[in-house]
């Protein structure tokens, strides 16, 4: 006999997940169904697989290893000189690129470092030539850059700041130099992230699609994702879309196996507490400052420069421009109401999940189910997912009459895993603490979850809202596979005016997605908060 | 009368404990003895949070061996995490009661009183000491009305002057309020300053 039951939330978790395991065994069971019909056993079919399959885990593996290079560094000297405004700013910056979309960047980024960009017109001024076109293999590990070692710095910054002050006092009383500072302190607490982290960057980066799609520049450059999308909308040649995207997903679930085994449930996890900065010497030394003051520069040129290329381009004439066209408005309200309603979607139901998942571990039920249910859906990426779909349905439904439905549905799935850990973490946390005291006080079912978890759990509820939101605003997968003119959002239609080499335009439009991104998220960050600041019992 | 009879129980390391212990009405006992030989362990197991593999717990001749935590006659001051952070002193107080009792001010206003601790009802737990949140707990678990109390250390984290006050106030309710009180403390100065019975647990 036990007081800590599950409770009814516990069968309402199972349901759901029970749920989200058909929806994703369907999918793949139409891939398998697809790339068993027409098997084509071609030399150049497979060597074409091989090479689009050899180039994406390339491309990945250098974009974490590339990443992590420039993020380290620029951790370890903003830890370093984490007092100043200037580096708090910067952490702050970093953030940006988590909530971003993909498309705003991929406009950022040529803005800064693309023939016309704001280093080649410095060049031509100095009287040096132009940089070349910003395509290929470069440009894509360019933008994995910009987009994950901000995560990166964050991540790694937290863990410097987890180590707890007194390794740093004794440090400083010894007065290790900074190599050994680097090995004795600061190692034993990076090593415990790096590996995750590596392995979460290389996932990121195996299944990113609208940046490659943008910035790949031709065939030569082309990711297994982007060959799904060809083959889907292009050529209609299902039996490869369904062999490319199953050989994804395998590549996929073995590094979500490799990830939970490196990092545990935590890889979603915020950055790490900070302490407070102890001096160390050889901080003030003026080589350390230089070093530190360039390593800074770089990381602020490859992350931060593009924001400001996104502003300083997009506000002017074409904004107005832009404003005027009546299929801007309709992407618009298209966009908002999709990442509206699949934000909340997302974190109604990961809310329940991992409510569910905090209940039954406290019980000693199995959480595998649910954990299974989530880790899926981080395995299956939104051009597998989508793929999977569109087979499943073409044959039942029109599936371009069923467009926002099917984007809301791929937009909620694929923030799902995020909304889910960033609440489950915080769930399992408050039950630890609070369990006992609230059976002691009689504080159970609805009125404890109304009046003790929610305002406790406010934050990561309106976090998991914003970034669901955020990632449903920028996505730009699922409606590559189901858009059409009819519908449109507005990434797809930012895409389209790049397609159309309406430079003007496009950053107009990148500086409002990007606005809107930023708004919608602080609204729900802002306003959870707010919520959970009072309440009364 | 609070009556503890034939009571064993065994961790699932293999560690086994076993108790007898009657606590009269109106009267404290301090649960004393080093580290691990059971004193938490007899709590939870009053409050509810373990189970005994034998014996029984009972209030006035009514077994509640069979009642979870939230249905047994006790209430409990943990050793530390009483409170909600989120909550203002007066809402954790007014959390942890009946509906019935929670908008009687002047009871609630009262005990903080009693405590030393007015003022504080419409601060944050963060914004006040330890010994400050272990009042607020203790005013809670008196204003809960529940006649056997358990103090799990609960007075730990005071300074003496300090914790003499709430042991002061802590005799006279038992007295007037005729509760049953065990008082888990590692301090001898606590059994003699209350002048009570203390039992010795060994390993």
């Amino acid at each position: 006999m036990s007081w800590r039951r599950p409770g009814p939330v516990s069968g309402l978790g199972l349901g759901l997940a029970a749920g989200l395991l058909l929806l994703a065994l369907a999918s793949i069971g139409a891939l398998i169904g697809a790339a068993g019909t027409g098997y084509d056993t071609a030399s150049h079919t497979t060597g074409y697989i091989r090479h689009v399959a050899g180039f994406t885990f390339f491309q990945a593996a250098l974009s974490a290893i590339l990443a992590l290079a420039l993020a380290l560094p620029a951790a370890r000297a903003c830890w370093r000189r984490a007092s100043s405004w200037n580096t708090n700013l910067l952490i702050l910056f970093a953030f940006l690129p988590v909530v971003m979309p993909t498309t705003v960047a991929a406009t950022g980024l040529i803005g800064v470092w693309g023939q016309r960009g704001v280093i080649s017109q410095l060049l031509q001024s100095a009287g040096a030539p132009p940089l070349p076109p910003v395509y290929g293999l470069g440009a894509v590990l360019l933008a994995h850059v910009f987009f994950n070692a901000p995560l990166m710095l964050r991540i790694l910054a937290g863990a410097l700041g987890g180590i707890p002050q007194a390794q740093w006092r004794l440090a400083a009383q010894w007065g290790l130099s900074d190599l050994e500072r680097f090995w004795k302190i600061e190692w034993p607490s990076l090593r415990r992230v790096i590996p995750g982290l590596l392995a979460l960057v290389f996932l990121l980066c195996f299944t990113s699609f609208s940046l490659v799609l943008m910035l790949g520049g031709g065939p030569a450059v082309t990711t297994l994702e982007v060959s799904i999308y060809t083959a889907l909308r292009f050529d209609f040649d299902l039996p490869m879309a369904g062999k490319l995207a199953l050989l994804q997903l395998m590549i996929c679930a073995g590094v979500v196996i490799l990830l939970t085994m490196l990092t545990g449930r935590s890889w979603a996890g915020a950055a790490g507490r900070t302490g407070q900065t102890v001096p160390q010497r050889g901080d003030n030394a003026i080589a350390t400052r230089a070093v530190d003051g360039m390593i800074l520069m770089i990381f602020v040129s490859v992350t931060v420069l593009p924001l400001f290329a996104i502003l300083w381009r997009g506000i002017g004439p074409q904004l107005v421009a832009v404003l005027a066209w009546p299929a801007f408005w309709q992407a618009t309200l298209t966009s908002l109401a999709i990442a509206l309603l699949s934000g909340l979607l997302a974190t109604g139901i990961a809310l329940v999940l991992a409510t569910a998942r905090s209940r039954r571990a406290v019980a000693g039920l199995a959480v595998w189910p649910l954990d299974l249910a989530i880790s899926l859906y981080l395995a299956v990426s939104a051009i597998v997912l989508g793929t999977g779909i569109f087979i499943l349905l073409r044959t039942v439904a029109d599936v371009f009459l069923l467009a926002p439905l099917l984007v809301l549905l791929g937009n909620m799935l694929v923030a799902l895993p995020f909304a889910y850990r960033i609440l489950e973490g915080r769930l399992a946390s408050l039950a630890a603490a609070q369990d006992r005291l609230c059976a002691a006080l009689d504080i159970r079912g609805w009125r404890r979850f109304r009046l003790v978890t929610l305002p406790a759990l406010a934050p990561e509820i309106g976090y998991a809202a914003g970034l669901s939101s955020a990632l449903s605003l920028g996505d730009m997968t699922i409606v590559a596979l189901f858009g059409s003119q009819q519908f449109q959002t507005l990434p797809w239609l930012l895409y389209q005016t790049m397609a159309r080499y309406r430079a003007g335009e496009a950053a107009a439009l990148a500086l409002w997605l990007l606005g809107l991104t930023l708004l919608l998220f602080s609204v729900f960050v802002l306003s959870a908060k707010l919520a959970g600041r009072r309440n009364h019992a | 009368m609070l009556e503890i009879r034939g009571v064993s129980f065994t961790r699932p390391g293999g560690l086994s404990f076993s108790y007898d212990i009657t606590v009269a009405e109106g009267e404290i006992l301090a649960v004393q003895g080093p580290s691990g030989v059971g004193k938490t362990t007899l709590l939870d197991l009053i409050a509810g949070f373990e189970y005994p593999d034998s014996g029984s717990i009972s209030w006035n001749g009514s077994n509640f061996l069979a009642s979870p935590p939230w249905e047994r006659p006790v209430t409990t001051v943990f050793q530390s995490d009483n409170l909600f952070t989120h909550l203002t002193c007066l809402e954790n107080v007014r959390i942890g009661l009946p509906s019935i009792k929670r908008d009687d001010h002047a009871a609630i206003n009262a005990a903080f009183t009693r405590l030393g601790i007015d003022g504080l009802q419409n601060r944050l737990p963060d914004a006040i000491s330890g010994g400050q949140q272990q009042r607020v707990a203790l005013a809670r678990a008196l204003l809960r009305d529940k006649p056997v109390l358990l103090l799990d250390e609960s007075f730990s984290a005071l300074d003496w002057p300090t914790r003499q006050g709430c042991f002061d106030s802590l005799r006279e309710i038992t007295e007037t309020r005729q509760m049953a009180v065990l008082f888990v403390s590692h301090d001898e100065r606590d059994s003699t300053h209350l002048g009570c019975k203390s039992l010795q647990l060994t390993a």
